[in-house]
C-alpha cells in the first residue's frame, strides 16, 4: 500500500480511483496528485463527478447508502481506506467548505470554536486565540469583532460563508476542500473569498470545485478538467486555459458545451 | 395656444386591446376557487366553534356546582295564625298544620288563612303532657299523664308534589298510635316534661324526662318488632332503663339517634353527655361528657342531629355554631373509641341561636337568631344562604322533609313562608378542592367517594385524589416512556442505517395504533399478576441493562480500530440486542429470585440499626408491606407506568424522530466535516435544533398520558388515594368519568362533578398545549427553524 519512493509523497494522491453509487459508476479510474500549498481547481460540467471526487477526500460520501469504491486515495502516503483510519481524525485533518454556507444556529464565537470543543479543548484562552486567528485568517475579524456573541444568522451571506471558512480553518487542517464556495454569493463577496484563498494557501492545500472559469484562472495554481467521471486533463492552470491539450477541454473552457 | 380647443377635436376613443383568449381564466375555475376557499374557511371555523362549544357545554353543566342557595320569601300569602301550638309542615311544603290544645291538628289553607281542625282522641281520656315534632317522619311523639308514650301520625293528604293523594283524596288524616308505658311496672313516675323518639326500623326508642319532685329523671324505653317469616309481628317493649344516675345536673335536651344505640343529653350545667347502648349487657353506658363545648362558658341553646345522626349541631347562647361528630379517638390508655369531637366551626351568628331545622335528605340545616337566618351545609361548613337582617324575630320555625320550604312565625302570629332552591349544597370550592373533616374520620382529608350504600351517606367529592392520580399515572408513564422513546428516536434518526429505519418507523407507528383497551387488558390480566413477584427482577433489569450496555459500549471502544471499522456505522445494535435479551432473560427468570432474599436480609440489617428490622417475610412484597409499612397492590403504578408508557412511547418517538430527522443535513455535514463524532453532532447540533419538535413530542405524549382512559381504568385498581407509592394504585380523572358516569343521575351533583373532572382534563390539555406551543415558538425562533 505504501510507495517507498525516495521523494516525499504528494500530499494527496489519487490512485486509479473509481467510485460507484450502487450500480452507477461516477468516477472512472482517476489518478492524480495534489500539490502542497497550492490551489487546485476541479472544473467540468454538472454531473462530471468533481464534487464526488472532492467529497471522497475526507470520506464524506461514506454514509450515502450503497456506495463503494475501487482504487485508493492517500494523504501523506496513508490510505484513507486503511482499516486503522479513524474517520473523525481524518476529517479534522481535511476541512471542508460547502456550496451553501451553513453556520450553526449559535453565536459567531461558538461556531468557530466548535471543532475545538468537539475535540475536548475548552481552555478559554485557547478558544479566544483561535477565534481571533481564524476570523483574521478568514478576513472577517474587523467586521464581526464587536458582535462575536451574536447569532451567526445575523451576518450577510458572504460573511456567513467566510465564517464557515474561519470555522473550517479553526483547527488548522492540512487540507481545505471547497465545494463551489462562491456559488451562492454576489460578486463582491466572491472577490473577498478569492482574495482570502490566496492568503490561506500559505498554510493549507486547497482543493476547490468551481463552475466559474474566470474564478479558476484567478485563484488556482493547477486545474483538473473532469468529464463524465473521467479525468480528461490535469495541469497548470495557465496551460489548461491557454493551451489545452485535449479537444474536450478546449471545447469546455471556450464555452462550446457545458 | 388655446388648450380648450383640444378636446373639441374629434378623436377616436382609445380601445384597449382584447386579452388573448389563452390568458383568460374560465368562470368555473374562479367559482371553484371561491367555493373551496369559503369551504376551507368554514371548516376551520367549525373546528374552533366545536372546541368552544365543548368548553361552553362543560361550563354550563358544571357552573351550577358553584351556585349559592336561593331562598325566597312568598310575600303574597303570609296568613296570621294562632301562636299557641306547634307547627308542622308536610313533605310538599304546601300544607302546614298546627298541633293545638293536645286534642286537634289544624290544617292551614295557605290562600285564605283558614284552619281546618282534625280532632283526635287518646284512649282512656289521657292528657298530653309533652310532645315534640319530628319533621323527618312528619309525626308528633307524645307523652301522657298516665306515663305513656306514643306517636301521632299526620297525613296531610298531599303527595310530595303538593297534589291530592290518591289514597285519601286530599283529605288530611291524623292517626293516634298505640301508647306504651315508659316504665316496666306501668306506673307513671312524676310528670313527663319532655321526650324524644328515634326510629331504627325494627327498633324504636323513646327517651323521656320526668319531673319527679324537684328532680328531673331520664328514662329510656325501647320497643322491638319481632319479625318472622309470616308476619311483621307486634311492637313489644324490650328494655327499660334509667339514665338519671349517670347524669350530673338537670337534662334540658335529649337526642336519640336513628340507629337506636346512642343518646345525647344536654344538661343545665352546659354539659353534653353521650350514652351508647351495649348490646352484650343490654345497658346504656355513659361514654363521654363534653364540658365547655364552645371552649368557653357559653351556654348551649340548640343541640340537634345533623342528617345521618353521626353528628350534632350545637348552637350557643352567644351565637356560636359548631358541629360535633363521632370519630375514633385514642384514649389515654391507648385504646381507640368512637366519641364525639368538634369537627367544624361556623362563623357565629349575631345573637343566641334560637331555632334549628334540618333536611332529611342531605346535610343542609337552617339556624336562626332573633335577627338572623342562615342556611348552612354540614359537610363543607359552608353558608349556603344568609338573611343578615331579619325584620322579625321568629318564635317558631318549621321545615319540610327535604327542607325545600320552611315557615317562620313572628310574635304577631304572621306566618312567613320561604322556599329554598339549593340543588347542589354538598358542592362548592371547599368540597371540590379543600380538605374536609368527614364524619367518622379523625382528621380533615381529601377524599373521593361519591356514592355510598346508605341514604344518609356523606358523599366525598374532592377532586384532589383524582387530579393526584392523573398526575401520578402520567408521571410513572413518562418516567418510563420518555427516556426509551427519546433515545430510540435519536438512535433511529441519526445512527440507524436507512434500510433498517424504513422498517422500524412504520412498526412504531403500528404500535401507536394499538387499541388502548388491548394494552389495558394485557396489563391488568397478564402483566400485573406476572410482575407481582418480579419486582427484584425488574429492579435488576433497570440497573443491569443500561449498565451492561454501557460496559459493552466501552469494551467496544477498546477494540482495535480495524475491528470497529468492519461493522459499519449504525449496526452496533446487531451486537447489542442479544446481549440485552440475555440480560433481561437472566434477570427475569433467575437473578431476581437469587438476589431477593439477600437484599431483604440486607435491608433488614440496615433497618435494625434503628430498631425496625423485626418484620416478617423474606420476599420483596413482604419487605414493602411489613418492613416499610406501605401498600403493595397487584395492579399498581409500576404496571400502569409500563403499559401506559407503551402507549405513549410511539407518540413521543414518532414526533421527535421526525423533528430529529428534519435537522438540515447541511448542518450535519458541516459538523461531520469539522471532525465531530456522531454523538457530538447529535448532542451539540441536532438536539438543540430539534428541541422544539422534541418538546412538542413530550407535550403530546403528556397529553396522551393525562387523557388516557382504558389503560388506567383496567390496570390501576381505581383506588382514589393520594399516595406516591409506586406499588399502590390510583384513580385518574378520566377513569373516574368512565367508571362513574353510567351510574350518575343526570343533573345530579355527582353527574356535574364528573363533568367538572372532564372540564379539568380539557383545561389541563388546553393549558399544556398552549405552553407547548409558546415554548416551541420560542425555541424555533432561537434556532432559526422554519
Amino acid at each position: 500500500m505504501n510507495d517507498t519512493k525516495p521523494y516525499e509523497p504528494p500530499i494527496i494522491q489519487v490512485d486509479d480511483f473509481s467510485f460507484f453509487y450502487g450500480d452507477k459508476q461516477v468516477l472512472h479510474n482517476i489518478s492524480m496528485d495534489f500539490e502542497e500549498n497550492k490551489v487546485t481547481a476541479l472544473i467540468g460540467p454538472s454531473g462530471c463527478g468533481k464534487s464526488t471526487l472532492l467529497r471522497n477526500i475526507n470520506r464524506m460520501n461514506d454514509l450515502v447508502p450503497g456506495v463503494h469504491h475501487q482504487g485508493d486515495i492517500r494523504i501523506d502516503g496513508t490510505s484513507l481506506y486503511d482499516p486503522k483510519v479513524e474517520v473523525i481524525s481524518l476529517r479534522k485533518r481535511v476541512g471542508m467548505v460547502f456550496q451553501k454556507y451553513n453556520p450553526f444556529p449559535k453565536s459567531i464565537y461558538e461556531n468557530i470554536v466548535f471543532p475545538l470543543r468537539v475535540a475536548g479543548r475548552n481552555s478559554r484562552s485557547e478558544l479566544d486565540e483561535t477565534v481571533e486567528r481564524s476570523l483574521k485568517g478568514a478576513a472577517l475579524w474587523d467586521e464581526v469583532k464587536d458582535k462575536l456573541h451574536q447569532s451567526a444568522y445575523g451576518l450577510s451571506g458572504g460573511q456567513q460563508q467566510r465564517l464557515c471558512i474561519a470555522r473550517a480553518i479553526a483547527n488548522r487542517p492540512q487540507i481545505l476542500l471547497m465545494d463551489e464556495p462562491c456559488a451562492a454569493l454576489d460578486p463582491i463577496a466572491t472577490l473577498k473569498i478569492e482574495d482570502l484563498m490566496e492568503d490561506l494557501k500559505k498554510d493549507l492545500t486547497i482543493v476547490i470545485v468551481t463552475h466559474n472559469m474566470q474564478q479558476a484562472t484567478r485563484i488556482s495554481d493547477k486545474t483538473a478538467f473532469l468529464y463524465l467521471g473521467n479525468l480528461i486533463e490535469y495541469g497548470d492552470t495557465a496551460q489548461i486555459f491557454t493551451n489545452p491539450k485535449e479537444e474536450q477541454t478546449e471545447a469546455y473552457i471556450t464555452g462550446r458545451f457545458s | 395656444m388655446n388648450q380648450d380647443d383640444i378636446p373639441t377635436q374629434e378623436q377616436p376613443a382609445y380601445q384597449p386591446k382584447p386579452v388573448p383568449k389563452r390568458f383568460l381564466v374560465s368562470k368555473a375555475t374562479l367559482w371553484c376557487d371561491r367555493i373551496m376557499t369559503k369551504l376551507i374557511i368554514g371548516g376551520g371555523f367549525t373546528v374552533i366553534v366545536a372546541v368552544f362549544g365543548i368548553l361552553f357545554f362543560l361550563l354550563a353543566v358544571t357552573l351550577p356546582l358553584f351556585k349559592e342557595a336561593e331562598v325566597l320569601e312568598d310575600v303574597k300569602t303570609s296568613p296570621v295564625v294562632p301562636t299557641d301550638g306547634s307547627w308542622g309542615l308536610d313533605a310538599s311544603g304546601k300544607r302546614p298544620y298546627l298541633f293545638r290544645h293536645g286534642k286537634e291538628i289544624d290544617f292551614l289553607n295557605q290562600e285564605d288563612g283558614t284552619l281546618t281542625p282534625v280532632p283526635f282522641t287518646l284512649p282512656d281520656n289521657e292528657q298530653i303532657t309533652a310532645y315534640t315534632y319530628h319533621s323527618g317522619l312528619g309525626l308528633y311523639p307524645i307523652a301522657t299523664d298516665a306515663g305513656k308514650v306514643g306517636l301521632i301520625t299526620v297525613k296531610s293528604g298531599l303527595n310530595g308534589h303538593g297534589d291530592p293523594d290518591v289514597e285519601t283524596g286530599g283529605k288530611p288524616e291524623v292517626k293516634v298510635g298505640e301508647l306504651y308505658p315508659v316504665t316496666e311496672s306501668g306506673e307513671p313516675i312524676g310528670k313527663i316534661i319532655g321526650l324524644t323518639y328515634a326510629d331504627a326500623g325494627d327498633k324504636k326508642v323513646f327517651v323521656t324526662l320526668h319531673q319527679d319532685a324537684d328532680k328531673v329523671r331520664t328514662f329510656v324505653m325501647s320497643l322491638e318488632q319481632s319479625r318472622s317469616l309470616v308476619s311483621d309481628g307486634e311492637l313489644e317493649p324490650t328494655g327499660y332503663f334509667e339514665l338519671s344516675e349517670q347524669i350530673d345536673g338537670k337534662p334540658s335536651k335529649i337526642l336519640a339517634n336513628m340507629a337506636g344505640d346512642g343518646i345525647v343529653v344536654v344538661t343545665d350545667k352546659n354539659e353534653i353527655v353521650y350514652f351508647a347502648f351495649d348490646e352484650n349487657t343490654e345497658t346504656w353506658n355513659k361514654k363521654q361528657t363534653i364540658k365547655q363545648a364552645f371552649g368557653n362558658d357559653e351556654g348551649i341553646s340548640v343541640c340537634e342531629w345533623l342528617f345521618g345522626d353521626m353528628s350534632f349541631v350545637l348552637g350557643g347562647k352567644n351565637g356560636s355554631l359548631s358541629i360535633f361528630s363521632l370519630y375514633p379517638q385514642t384514649q389515654a390508655d391507648g385504646t381507640t373509641t368512637r366519641l364525639f369531637g368538634k369537627t367544624k366551626e361556623f362563623e357565629p351568628l349575631n345573637g343566641p341561636i334560637t331555632h334549628y331545622i334540618s333536611s332529611y335528605i342531605n346535610r343542609s340545616f337552617l339556624v336562626t337568631s332573633p335577627t338572623q337566618m342562615k342556611l348552612c351545609y354540614g359537610t363543607t361548613a359552608d353558608t349556603r344562604w344568609e338573611e343578615p337582617k331579619l325584620n322579625f324575630s321568629p318564635i317558631q320555625v318549621v321545615g319540610n322533609h327535604e327542607l325545600t320550604s320552611f315557615l317562620a312565625q313572628d310574635a304577631e302570629g304572621k306566618l312567613h313562608r320561604y322556599s329554598v332552591d339549593d340543588k347542589h349544597p354538598e358542592s362548592g370550592t371547599k368540597a371540590l378542592v379543600g380538605k374536609i373533616w368527614y364524619e367518622g374520620y379523625d382528621a380533615p382529608k381529601w377524599m373521593w367517594q361519591s356514592v355510598g350504600g346508605t341514604d344518609d351517606y356523606e358523599s366525598k367529592i374532592s377532586l384532589m385524589p383524582l387530579i393526584f392520580g392523573t398526575l401520578k399515572g402520567t408521571f410513572y408513564a413518562l418516567i418510563f416512556a420518555v427516556p426509551v422513546a427519546l433515545l430510540a428516536a435519536v438512535y433511529t434518526s441519526h445512527f440507524m442505517p436507512a434500510s433498517v429505519k424504513k422498517v422500524v418507523k412504520p412498526l412504531m407507528e403500528i404500535m401507536a395504533s394499538l387499541p388502548s383497551v388491548v394494552l389495558g387488558f394485557f396489563g391488568a390480566l397478564y402483566l400485573a399478576p406476572k410482575m407481582e413477584d418480579k419486582v427484584p427482577a425488574i429492579i435488576m433489569m433497570a440497573i443491569l441493562i443500561p449498565a451492561v450496555a454501557i460496559l459493552f459500549a466501552w469494551f467496544w471502544t477498546t477494540r482495535p480500530i480495524e475491528w470497529r471499522n468492519k461493522i459499519s456505522h449504525g449496526l452496533e445494535y446487531i451486537v447489542m440486542i442479544p446481549v440485552i435479551l440475555i440480560i433481561a432473560w437472566v434477570c427475569w427468570c433467575y437473578l431476581g429470585y437469587w438476589v431477593e432474599e439477600p437484599i431483604v436480609d440486607m435491608v433488614r440489617g440496615v433497618m435494625s440499626l434503628w430498631g425496625s428490622g423485626d418484620f416478617q417475610g423474606t420476599t420483596f412484597p413482604e419487605l414493602w408491606r411489613n418492613g416499610f409499612d406501605m401498600a403493595y397492590e397487584q395492579r399498581n403504578s409500576l404496571v400502569v407506568g409500563f403499559i401506559m408508557g407503551f402507549a405513549v412511547i410511539p407518540v413521543i418517538f414518532t414526533i421527535s424522530e421526525d423533528a430529529l430527522s428534519n435537522v438540515p443535513p447541511s448542518l450535519i455535514a458541516a459538523s461531520e466535516a469539522l471532525g465531530a463524532s456522531r454523538w457530538q453532532i447529535v448532542k451539540t447540533i441536532v438536539i438543540p435544533i430539534a428541541s422544539a419538535g422534541i418538546f412538542s413530542a413530550l407535550m403530546i405524549g403528556l397529553g396522551r398520558a393525562v387523557g388516557e382512559t382504558m389503560i388506567v381504568l383496567m390496570a390501576t385498581g381505581n383506588t382514589p388515594i393520594m399516595d406516591w407509592n409506586i406499588f399502590n394504585g390510583m384513580r385518574t380523572l378520566s377513569a373516574n368519568i368512565a367508571t362513574e358516569l353510567p351510574e350518575a343521575a343526570q343533573g345530579s351533583t355527582h353527574y356535574r362533578v364528573l363533568f367538572l373532572g372532564g372540564l379539568i382534563l380539557f383545561s389541563l390539555t388546553f393549558v399544556l398545549n398552549t405552553i407547548a406551543e409558546i415554548v416551541r415558538q420560542r425555541l424555533r425562533k432561537r434556532y432559526h427553524i422554519v
